[in-house]
């Protein structure tokens, strides 16, 4: 068998075994047997039923949509800028989804529906005002979206010190805070059913497009020799990215560093940015994220930490490690 | 006989003119090289034949077709550019890089392997050993050898080659413009190349058309004159060179004053 489709079965194989064992672990225990018992509809035990399929399932399905799209996203901004630096937040999509949430909490429009819907508003505003600030300066080399992209982020982050210093410390500071580390908490069947459905299309759109997305890392000019049009070709991409992103952030919170590392995990296993990259790319997003809720929510017994603290713990020596391998190439 | 490529009047200005009101005329299975000394705007002429310049003035018509009214996919099935620089990531080997040839030919969404044809174009270059190879980690002759294997996947009518053979050894150089020269003669595409070295263009162009200042001053037809005639042509850009011909090999040799 050749070795790619070997990496293949095994990061699949250890996909499963993680979802397996995010089933299991939790305030409520679930054995193995139970699990088996519950998927097949024989279980009898009403309570571990409802453990598993209004909080445990959902939350297990949540985090393999979350780090699939995250990690593909973040694959596709680091080829289309051709900087491996590039993430969703560099797009102030991130940013614009939390101003949403914030936003939603502080007028009191904080139920979760509303702050879903102010999220991926004000994430996908967020984008469009970066294509207008592009626009604007008649440039549409990739260091100008950068650049558009962190003015934007930098605007949406001012404004959200501005609700944090006026929120209610007691109340909205602390639900604004929680929702800007992310996490899988507070998901249902429903975010979960609603977050398929939504990013399924840009997550398939995307994939059908890896070639082309390949090609705009290539450069505008050499893209274009090629028969691609790479203007037209980034803001269609851009917007499918951040339509699936802000799916995401507005149902989690901000999940950090996901975006950014996992298509660096992806490269250091298959050395490839073609083919199967994408994917890959994915599966190590929503690895990131179950591992990271499983620590979540066995750390501190009792009580469960936002899941960014602990993908920035796991981000920090993948980039040191790749850092390491840069040695001489940087200038 | 009608031009394939046929270019009208182009400007290209960015802080100063580049190119001045340059126009040409390309036939089919025709050599032609662009010859200047460095800042002429030989480069920037083949990029704005490609459409590198929206706003400058000027027209292109590939077989009497509006080129630049074409979209950016029938544009690229037209002309093929062999460019100078090629800097990418990391993660894109050789195989995949001459597969980008192929991409005008297919539907956004389709995708066909054309692993076949890619490693028989990979053998005709002889650089089947570097396909899995990552492509940022290959020597800059290696890199100039896929990229011309690119172009043969593309298949344009017109080729536009910038300093084909720069960075290469005695052995590729030939190698290279030997497959200028089929892809030109027998299957009938149509080159400009633009060179440094005259004496390769007297070996391998019909004509040479002169560029100084971001103008074309003159045109010679090493086939059909003299070498006073060309040593005279050449003053204004090399005017310490004479151009000289050995009767037994037919060989052109220059030498300095």
């Amino acid at each position: 068998m050749k070795k790619k489709h070997l990496k293949w079965i095994y990061i699949v194989l250890f996909l499963l075994i993680v979802c397996c064992g995010s089933l299991l672990i939790g305030s409520y225990h679930l054995s193995l047997d139970e699990i088996l018992l519950l998927i097949s509809g024989q279980s009898t035990d009403v309570m571990a039923q409802q453990v598993f399929y209004t909080l445990r399932m959902p939350r297990v399905l949540m985090g393999l949509l979350a780090g699939m799209a995250l990690g593909v996203a973040g694959a596709v901004y680091q080829m289309i800028f051709s900087n491996p630096l590039a993430s969703p937040d560099l797009t102030g999509v991130a940013s614009g989804a939390s101003l949403g949430a914030a936003l939603a909490i502080v007028i009191g429009a904080g139920s979760a529906f509303e702050m879903i819907i102010g999220s991926f508003v004000m994430g996908l505003l967020a984008l469009l005002f970066v294509i207008l600030l592009v626009k604007m300066t008649g440039s549409q080399h990739a260091t100008t979206y950068i650049l558009a992209g962190i003015i934007i982020s930098a605007l949406a982050d001012a404004s959200i010190m501005i609700f944090k210093y006026i929120s209610d410390p007691l109340g909205e500071l602390a639900a604004i805070e929680f929702w800007i580390m992310g996490s899988l908490s507070a998901i249902t069947l429903n975010h979960m059913l609603i977050t398929f459905f939504s990013m399924m299309i840009p997550l398939v759109l995307l994939l059908l497009c890896h070639r082309q997305i390949v090609m705009l890392s290539l450069g505008d000019d050499n893209a274009r020799y090629l028969g691609l049009n790479a203007q037209t070709f980034r803001i269609a991409v851009l917007l499918l990215t951040t339509w699936m992103v802000a799916t995401i952030v507005a149902m989690t919170g901000v999940i950090s560093f996901v975006g950014l590392i996992a298509p660096h995990i992806a490269y250091l296993i298959l050395k490839k940015r073609t083919g199967s990259f994408l994917l890959i790319s994915g599966c190590i997003g929503s690895l990131i994220i179950l591992v990271g809720d499983m620590l979540a929510r066995s750390l501190i017994p009792g009580a469960e930490l936002p899941l960014s603290i602990l993908t920035i713990f796991f981000s920090t020596p993948v980039f040191i490690f790749w850092m390491m391998k840069q040695r001489g190439r940087i200038q | 006989m009608k031009p394939i490529l046929e270019v009208k009047n182009m400007s290209i200005c960015y802080e100063r003119i580049v190119v001045d009101d340059v126009s040409l005329s390309l036939y089919q299975s025709e050599v032609v090289g662009l010859l200047g000394r460095n800042g002429c705007g030989k480069s920037t002429l083949l990029k704005g034949i490609m459409g590198g310049f929206p706003k400058c003035e000027g027209q292109v018509y590939v077989y009497e077709k509006d080129y630049f009214a074409m979209n950016t996919k029938t544009r690229a099935q037209y002309l093929s550019m062999l460019t100078q620089r090629f800097d990418i990531m990391e993660g894109i080997d050789a195989a995949d890089m001459i597969e980008f040839g192929s991409y005008v030919y297919s539907s956004l969404w389709s995708y066909h392997s054309h692993q076949e044809k890619v490693y028989e174009i990979a053998n005709a270059f002889h650089i089947q050993h570097l396909l899995h190879h990552e492509y940022t980690k290959l020597s800059e002759g290696q890199k100039q050898l896929v990229q011309l294997a690119r172009l043969t996947m593309q298949n344009t009518p017109v080729l536009l080659l910038d300093e084909p053979d720069s960075a290469l050894d005695f052995d590729n150089r030939h190698m290279i413009f030997q497959w200028i020269q089929e892809m030109i003669k027998h299957h009938q595409k149509t080159g400009l190349i633009v060179l440094h070295d005259p004496v390769v263009a007297f070996m391998y162009c019909d004509r040479i058309l002169l560029m100084e200042q971001g103008r074309i001053i003159n045109e010679i037809q090493p086939q059909k004159e003299t070498c006073d005639e060309i040593t005279l042509k050449m003053q204004s850009l090399y005017p310490h060179l004479i151009v000289k011909k050995d009767i037994e090999t037919n060989q052109y040799y220059c030498l300095t004053k």
